[in-house]
């Protein structure tokens, strides 16, 4: 049942993919991923993270430091690691050294072949992989990446992405590969941050384009009215 | 202009702007926060990197601090036109006391 904006972008990811979170620094991204799979996880058979440049681990360090370790793992307990580049995660169920995409690529669809189940896909850190290598780099592997899931049945995918960092070119690639779209901000008023969501893009038409602010309290994100 | 205050100069103005890269409000925020959390301001970034990263994960979160990171380093890189691999504040920092 449809509770909250959160609710309403779970739900429609599960029925398009992929799906973009665009965030901004500030944002909280973490829990938000951390809720968002707290929502769908059920619903898969497995949980897999693909990682550019150790943004995994970035991820699981504020997570476990923010609400514990026993509340991560109980949402993260049938999740895998696909690592690429990466310097300090080791407990990868499969690493990439090599960072060109044809190789990425190559590696990732060997993978993918042999899961089997309803797996939700949660690609963290390619927006580290435009910076580090180029955005004509990106723009090789983004498309690439995007359209994964029209080869594999059962598998959904979400794209977590700092989309300012991108130029207006690149901007608009990203959004045509993206069918439904979320949107993390802050906004920065008497020198406080307020945290806001906007849905972009999903299936359900009535609620795309409001804008919610939201708290972190705990481990839950707490919506206000738009 | 000393030595040291020329490297933290090429530091400071590559956190400003990494932070108006990722997002052009946070500077001032950043700022802010460090003056009443450490009593320092950007400079933190290259005379402490590892307290000033600590003090950006708490204000931002660990993911949001990796990536202002990486901009960061991007930014030294692009300024100091050096093609090394740094991945890390410190590596950066570490590598800049030794070219200034």
């Amino acid at each position: 049942m449809i509770q909250d904006p959160l609710d309403v972008f779970a739900d429609s990811s599960m029925k398009i993919t992929p799906s973009l979170l665009e965030y901004e620094v500030g944002s909280e991204i973490e829990l938000f991923v951390y809720n968002y799979l707290k929502r769908v996880s059920n619903h898969y058979d497995r949980i897999l993270f693909l990682s550019f440049f150790d943004a995994y681990d970035s991820f699981l360090k504020f997570l476990i430091r923010s609400i514990g370790r026993e509340k991560v793992e109980e949402v993260l307990k049938r999740s895998e690691l696909v690592s690429i580049y990466p310097r300090s995660e080791t407990y990868f169920s499969m690493s990439i050294k090599n960072l060109d995409y044809p190789t990425v690529l190559g590696k990732l669809r060997m993978f993918f072949d042999d899961l089997d189940g309803r797996t939700v896909v949660i690609t963290l850190g390619l927006d580290f992989y435009s910076i580090f290598l180029s955005e004509k780099s990106f723009v090789s592997l983004f498309p690439r990446i995007a359209t994964l899931p029209s080869s594999y049945r059962d598998l959904n995918l979400v794209i977590v992405l700092n989309v300012k960092i991108f130029s207006e070119h690149v901007k608009e690639i990203i959004d045509s590969f993206s069918f439904n779209i979320a949107r993390l901000g802050i906004e920065s008023v008497n020198n406080k941050l307020l945290r806001y969501f906007i849905l972009i893009r999903t299936v359900h038409l009535n609620y795309n384009l409001f804008k919610w602010y939201y708290d972190v309290i705990g481990d839950r994100i707490v919506f206000r009215s738009p | 202009m000393d030595i040291v205050s020329s490297a933290e100069d090429v530091v400071v103005k590559a956190v400003r702007n990494a932070a108006k890269r990722a997002n052009p409000g946070i500077e001032k925020l950043l700022e802010i926060h460090l003056r009443n959390t450490t009593n320092s301001g950007l400079e933190l970034a290259y005379r402490d990197p590892k307290r000033f990263k600590e003090c950006v994960s708490k204000l931002f979160g660990e993911y949001s601090n990796r990536l202002l990171e990486i901009l960061i380093i991007k930014e030294i890189k692009d300024i100091l036109g050096i093609k090394e691999e740094i991945n890390t504040l410190e590596e950066a920092v570490e590598l800049l006391r030794g070219l200034i």
